[in-house]
Parts: structure tokens; C-alpha cells; sequence
């Protein structure tokens, strides 16, 4: 029995333990190349142990040009804006909905699903964004589009609260004397920390990983972000890739192709935030999703 | 959705007539004020854009009276995507660039009401264009018999050249003068592998691309092409570019280059230019479309010495897809009259045309030698540094500006002799539509991305890959492709031959 247990350990392990790797060796193979010199990676290919050790793709994504650490400010503030107004816009809807007293609750559950069925599709957007509120080129094309509250996320947190949060407790705190207001700050939020931990994370990750806002309403260099600068070299390698033929002769040239130094280094310096705050949370993810999906 | 596309064009057909109604009546008198929104594909910083536009409306402002420019310059991978989404939304843009590839032919944009009729425009208010640009170039802008788009002054074709580093050829004495068939460019790689065994003797471009050296012209997509111009003869029917015998013929030799080890292996998947692998010591030679003046072109991107030998007799040919990069009349322009007079001032003043291309004298770019013509990038700046890109070759700037950064001195003798040099395919001018076999299209695109690159790079064996390709293909309905692209050439003909 024992014999077998341990087999059985020693099984899954070593599953779990491939699974690990695959996940890491892509990850440590791009940082070990972006401190790689170029001619060297071109050359040799990539390895786990730079050829020529340089620090050259760094000093050209920091120094060279102020759009990376510019784009690397405005990605952090709109991050935080973002998640934070999503986070008390979230919290607004969904706690009311958690409340079995809530009037007229059927009314604001539809408003809340009807926009996960539905949609104006991308034009009517877009125009709504650009013709009527006017949000082309400033910051608030990154903050508003799509990612400002998500009905999912209120239903998660909706279901969490509901059943997390006794009705006892709420009428206890009202027998205290306490407000509507008061009983929200001071027992749901509390109760609410994991959940509010997991959606800060989702949203915030959201928020950093966005570049499709970035596409559609950015075309001034000024705003972009880390993400949108990112991705627009990429899709200008992609443009060079499927044109080839015809841009014989034309004259016209792509500027802004990364070298694939560079590429590296911008990645690991794109995903280094979250790197940095992914293990805090996790704690919290964990609780979170599975106290919110269990008891349901 | 569907409706949706339909009314939007309608309504702004509407005010379009509006709009012309309105600025025909006060034409008479002065012009009333109006900013031209010329959309641009390429790179520039919103200060460059802003002094480029400044500039450019001081000249329009003296010279049309009251019109200012607003230049908007959009990534060039985004450009398709953003253009669809201004031009849908009803965004102001008047001049835009068209043609730019085969998913947005003249045609198409003509179609999906995206562009206006140039014709009366043109006559009233174009005359420096039509007396500049060639007919046989404007033919590329056409729809039926309307203009809709005026193609870009540039070489018009290409060839396609073997380019090798100038001190590989001198150390293996290869003559590039002897150097013209394939047979010929393969000793040179045998040669380069014998003296070179740590280098790949030949690399493609990125994502594969590896040019075969036949005057083929692709007629937007290659399923229903022309396989070889020089050959043809009157009635020859648009045929599958994969079914042809010269492509079973260059994927077996790469097939074979391959396995001899004279190609770079996994050139499919590559995402380094050649020019780069050159520059890295890790590439001998390349084969790749020639520009005018191509070894001063690359040996400038390589930074070593190049040399090149065209590989096709007669060198330069002119193909459907040479015809791309044009400027059009964008359908949400509030008053198309003003967007033809600026337009027709690119053609007509050269400091007008000058700063469009290459920005603001002393901020984008100095004089270098005002005799010959030349300018340079201002200290400390270059291609990749530059605040604004320089873009001509897509408007009808004509080839008295400043000779482009980096080129010789001489370019616009070399431009236009090379223009002259061009054999036109037969279906140069021809613009395609695909919106009829628009899924077919797209899945053709699937099976042409799974079996193309790594075909003509030699990772794949013919022998047994090309029929499953050919039947894929079929599956996916490239008969239906070429069927109805057949349909509007033959059509497209008839109405150009009288």
C-alpha cells in the first residue's frame, strides 16, 4: 500500500515537474537571450547560456528611446486607474445584487446579462468612442473601452458575497445602527478581501496585457503604452512578412523592426510588473475563485 | 450588420451631395475654410506630424487659399484596420493611401463605397497630374473607366536579382557577370558551402519569402496568375501559380538545395531579414526582388559591400502587384474638390511635395548638395532614429524632389530608366475584387500559409507535398477563385481594349 502511494508520488511529480518545465524553459530562454548580443543570437540561435553576454538590447530599449519607459508610466497609470475605478464600480453592482432585499433586482440582473449576450459590434463603437465622447488619442481610450467592468466579474463577485456574507451579520450591524453605507466600507468589503484580491488581479492584468484599445483609438505617439508599442512592432513585421512581394521597388520602408534582442528584452520588461505583484496575490487568487465557484 | 454597411455609405452619399452643393456655391467667391486629412502609412511622432501639417498648410494656404493639411500617420501593420475603421465610421479622410495589398485593391475599396470618383475632379482641378503621370500608370487607379485612385511615381517593376557579400565572390573568383541560371547559382552555393561549411550559402526573407526567378505576376493572389509574362500570348486563361510546372520545378530544386544543405534549414519560420543574416556573417547570398539601384540599396541595410546579378531576360517586368501604393479620395472626405487640389499640388509644387515626403527642412532632414538635388538625415539621426519617415514613391510627387536619403545621387536617371525598361504584364491596371469569393479566399490564404513558405524554402518534398497542396486548394475552391477572377479580367479587358 505503501509501495503504491509512493509510486503514485513519484508519478506525479514528475508529471507536474514536465509541466513546470514547459512552462519555464520558453520563459528562461527569453531572458538568458535578451542579454545576448545579437550578432550571436543570429548566428548561433538561441541558447540557455548567452554566447556573447551584452547588455546592448537593454541599453537600446532604455536609453535610446524615452517611448519605452514613457509607454512603461502610462500602461502603470492607467493599470491603476482602471482597476481601481473597476474594482468600485464592481463592488457598487454587486453587492446590491448579493442582497435578497433588493428591489427591482430581476430588472438589474437582465441590464447585467443582456450585456454579456449582446453588443453594438466594432463600428457602432467605435463611433460611439470617437464621434460622441470624443476619447481618440487620450488617456481615456485605454481606461473605458471594454475593460471598465466586465459582467462576469460582477456576477463572481455577486455569487462570493452572497454567500459569504450571512444576512445575519448585516442584520446584526443593522440593529448596531449602522447605514447602508457603513455596513458596506466596514463588514462587506472586509469579508469581501479575497475576492476583491483575485479581481484586482484579473482586471489588472487585463488592464496591462491591453493593447486592442491601444490599436483601434491611438495614433498619437504620445499615449502609447508599453503594450501598444509592442504590439505595433509586431504587426509591422507581420505586414513585412505577408507583403513581400510588394513592396519591391516601392520605396517604402518599415522603420522600427526590432532586432531580436530586442524583442526579448521588451517582453521581459513588458511582463516584468506582473512578475513582481503575480506571487502577493496568488494567496488571495486561490481563496477567491475557489470559495466563489464551490458554494454556488 | 449587413444593412448597417449599406445605409452608412448611403447616408454619406447624401451628404456628400450636401456638401458639393454647398462648396460649389461659395467656390465662386472665396474658398471657405476647410482642412484636407491626408491618412499615411508609416512612422512619425505626433510633433513631426503636427510640423509636417504646419508647414504643408502654409503652401496650401497661399496656393489654394484657406485650406490647411492635417497628415495622420498610422503604423504601417495597423493601416488597413485603422483606414476601414475611419472610412466606416465616417471619420473625416480625404486623401488616403490605396492599393497598399491585395486584400485592399482599388477595386475592393471602389466597391465597398470606401473611395470617390476622380474623373470630372481630375479634369477640373488635376491637370498637373494627368500631365505628369503616364497613362499607362493611371490605368492601375481605374475601375471600369473611372479613376479612383492615381498610383505613385516610382520604379514601376522589378527584377529579380542573386545577391552575394562582395568579399565571399572575390575570395571564390565568381565572376557575377557569368552568373544568370539557376544552374549557374548553384555551383556559387556549392562553391560557398566547400570554402564557408560554418555559413548557409542561401537564406530567405522572412516568413520564407524566397522568390522564384520567373516573371510570374500574381494577379492578386496568386490562385488565377499569370505565370510567366514574358510568355504569354492573347487569350491565355489566369491559371493556379501552384499548379504551374515552374513551381514544381523550383520547389524540387529547393527541395534539393535543401537537403545538400545549401539553404538555411526552417526558412519558413524565419523572422530575420536576409539583409540582417548577411550582415551577421551568417548568410553568403540571397535571390530577392531588385529596386532600382539594388546592391547600392542593400550593401547600405548590410553594411558590407554587395553585389548583384539579375537573373531574368529581359531584367524588369511590371506585374499587378508593382502597382500598389496609390492615393485616393477617401468617400468620407466633406469636400472632395479641395482634397483634388491638394493632391494635385504634390504634383504640382515641388517644396510642397518635398516636405510631404521627407518632413520639415532643419527639423527631418538637411541639404546636402543643393546642385544635384540631395539631402541627409540631420546629425545624429537616421532611418531608425528619424522622427518622420520619408514616404514618397506613393503619390504623383513627381522626380524632381530630392533624391530619397540614402540613395544615389543620381536615382531619378536610374528610377527612370528602369521604368522604361519594365515589360508591362498583360494584366497591369487590373484591379481585382474579392468580396464574391471572400471565404474562399480566406481559406485558400490557410492552405497557401501551411504549404507555400515551407515549399519554396525546401523544408517540404514535392514529390509528395505539392499534390496535397493542389488538393487542399481545390477543397478550399480556388477553382471558384479563378472562375471569377477570370470573369472580371475578361470583363476589365473588354473595356480597356477600345
Amino acid at each position: 500500500m505503501v509501495e503504491k502511494g509512493k509510486v503514485f508520488q513519484i508519478l506525479v511529480h514528475f508529471i507536474f515537474i514536465l509541466l513546470c518545465l514547459s512552462c519555464l524553459i520558453p520563459f528562461v530562454l527569453m531572458i538568458v537571450s535578451s542579454f545576448t548580443s545579437e550578432t550571436s543570437l543570429i548566428r548561433d540561435g538561441y541558447s540557455f547560456w548567452p554566447g556573447e553576454f551584452s547588455l546592448d538590447a537593454y541599453k537600446y530599449t532604455l536609453m535610446d528611446t524615452g517611448a519605452f519607459l514613457k509607454g512603461y508610466g502610462i500602461s502603470i497609470l492607467v493599470t491603476t486607474a482602471g482597476t481601481l475605478v473597476s474594482l468600485i464600480i464592481t463592488t457598487l453592482y454587486a453587492y446590491p445584487l448579493s442582497r435578497k432585499d433588493l428591489p427591482g433586482k430581476n430588472a438589474m440582473s437582465f441590464f447585467l446579462f443582456f450585456t454579456m449576450l449582446f453588443n453594438g459590434g466594432l463600428i457602432p463603437r467605435y463611433m460611439m468612442w470617437t464621434q460622441s465622447l470624443h476619447i481618440k488619442n487620450t488617456y481615456w481610450a485605454y481606461i473605458l473601452p471594454n475593460l471598465l467592468m466586465s459582467a462576469f466579474y460582477v456576477i463572481m463577485m455577486r455569487t462570493y458575497m452572497s454567500n459569504s456574507i450571512p444576512d445575519e451579520i448585516i442584520d446584526a450591524a443593522k440593529v448596531d445602527g449602522a447605514g447602508e453605507g457603513k455596513i458596506l466600507i466596514r463588514i462587506v468589503v472586509p469579508v469581501a478581501k479575497p475576492i476583491l484580491a483575485t479581481l484586482t488581479l484579473l482586471t489588472g492584468l487585463g488592464y496591462w496585457n491591453d493593447w486592442l484599445n491601444g490599436l483601434y483609438f491611438i495614433t498619437n505617439d504620445k499615449y502609447y503604452s508599453i503594450q501598444v508599442l509592442l504590439n505595433r512592432m509586431l504587426l509591422d513585421l507581420q505586414f513585412l512578412m505577408s507583403n513581400a512581394s510588394q513592396l519591391a521597388g516601392s520605396g517604402v520602408q518599415i522603420g522600427m523592426l526590432p532586432t531580436m534582442g530586442i524583442k526579448m528584452a521588451m517582453a521581459v520588461l513588458g511582463i516584468l510588473p506582473m512578475l513582481i505583484i503575480y506571487p502577493l496575490f496568488q494567496r488571495y487568487f486561490v481563496q477567491g475563485i475557489a470559495i466563489g465557484a464551490v458554494k454556488g | 450588420m449587413k444593412r448597417f454597411r449599406k445605409v452608412v455609405p448611403m447616408g454619406l452619399a447624401i451628404c456628400l451631395a450636401a456638401g458639393m452643393y454647398t462648396s460649389e456655391a461659395a467656390a465662386a467667391e472665396e474658398n471657405e475654410p476647410y482642412e484636407v486629412v491626408i491618412v499615411e502609412g508609416g512612422r512619425a511622432t505626433q510633433d513631426a506630424m503636427d510640423a509636417v501639417s504646419e508647414k504643408l498648410s502654409e503652401i496650401t494656404g497661399e496656393k489654394i487659399g484657406n485650406t490647411t493639411v492635417k497628415i495622420v500617420t498610422v503604423s504601417q501593420g495597423t493601416y488597413v484596420d485603422q483606414l476601414n475603421m475611419m472610412l466606416s465610421s465616417g471619420e473625416q479622410v480625404d486623401l488616403c493611401l490605396t492599393a497598399i495589398n491585395n486584400a485592399q485593391s482599388v477595386a475592393f475599396m471602389k466597391n465597398a463605397n470606401q473611395l470617390l470618383p476622380m474623373d470630372s475632379l481630375l479634369k477640373e482641378y488635376g491637370q498637373d497630374i494627368l500631365k505628369d503621370v503616364p497613362e499607362e500608370w493611371l490605368k492601375a487607379g481605374r475601375v471600369g473607366t473611372e479613376q479612383y485612385s492615381i498610383p505613385g511615381d516610382r520604379g514601376k517593376g522589378s527584377g529579380i536579382g542573386f545577391f552575394m557579400v562582395k568579399d565571399i565572390a572575390d575570395a571564390l573568383d565568381v565572376d557575377m557577370e557569368t552568373v544568370k541560371t539557376l544552374d549557374d547559382v548553384e555551383a556559387v552555393l556549392n562553391k560557398v558551402k566547400e570554402a564557408y561549411p560554418d555559413m548557409y550559402p542561401l537564406a530567405p526573407d522572412v516568413g520564407g519569402y524566397n522568390p522564384m526567378p520567373v516573371a510570374y505576376d500574381p494577379v492578386f493572389g496568386y490562385i488565377g496568375c499569370i505565370p510567366d509574362i514574358y510568355k504569354y500570348k492573347e487569350g491565355d486563361p489566369l491559371v493556379n501559380f501552384y499548379e504551374t510546372e515552374q513551381y514544381k520545378d523550383w520547389t524540387t530544386r529547393m527541395y534539393k538545395w535543401a537537403s545538400q544543405g545549401l539553404v538555411m534549414p526552417d526558412g519558413a519560420n524565419s523572422t530575420v531579414t536576409n539583409k540582417s543574416l548577411m550582415a551577421a556573417g551568417k548568410v553568403a547570398c540571397a535571390i530577392r526582388n531588385t529596386d532600382p539601384d539594388p546592391a547600392g540599396e542593400w550593401s547600405d541595410a548590410v553594411g558590407k559591400e554587395i553585389v548583384v546579378s539579375e537573373l531574368l531576360n529581359p531584367t524588369l517586368y511590371a506585374a499587378t502587384n508593382h502597382a500598389g501604393w496609390q492615393v485616393g479620395i477617401g468617400s468620407t472626405s466633406q469636400n472632395p474638390e479641395r482634397a483634388m487640389q491638394v493632391l494635385n499640388l504634390i504634383a504640382a509644387d515641388t517644396e510642397f511635395a518635398n516636405t510631404l515626403c521627407y518632413g520639415v527642412e532643419g527639423v527631418h532632414y538637411q541639404i546636402k548638395d543643393s546642385e544635384k538635388n540631395t539631402i541627409e538625415y540631420m546629425p545624429g539621426q537616421d532611418g531608425t532614429s528619424t522622427e518622420y519617415e520619408s514616404i514618397w514613391g506613393r503619390f504623383p510627387q513627381g522626380f524632381d524632389i530630392y533624391v530619397p536619403l540614402g540613395r544615389p545621387d543620381n536615382f531619378w536617371e536610374i528610377v527612370k530608366d528602369f521604368n522604361k525598361e519594365c515589360v508591362y504584364s498583360p494584366a497591369y491596371g487590373f484591379s481585382y475584387d474579392p468580396s464574391n469569393v471572400q471565404n474562399e479566399t480566406a481559406a485558400c490564404a490557410n492552405v497557401i500559409s501551411k504549404y507555400d513558405a515551407p515549399l519554396q524554402c525546401g523544408m517540404l518534398d514535392p514529390e509528395t507535398e505539392l499534390p496535397m497542396f493542389i488538393e487542399e486548394l481545390k477543397a478550399a475552391g480556388a477553382d471558384k477563385i479563378i472562375e471569377d477572377k477570370q470573369k472580371q479580367f475578361d470583363e476589365w479587358k473588354k473595356a480597356n481594349s477600345n
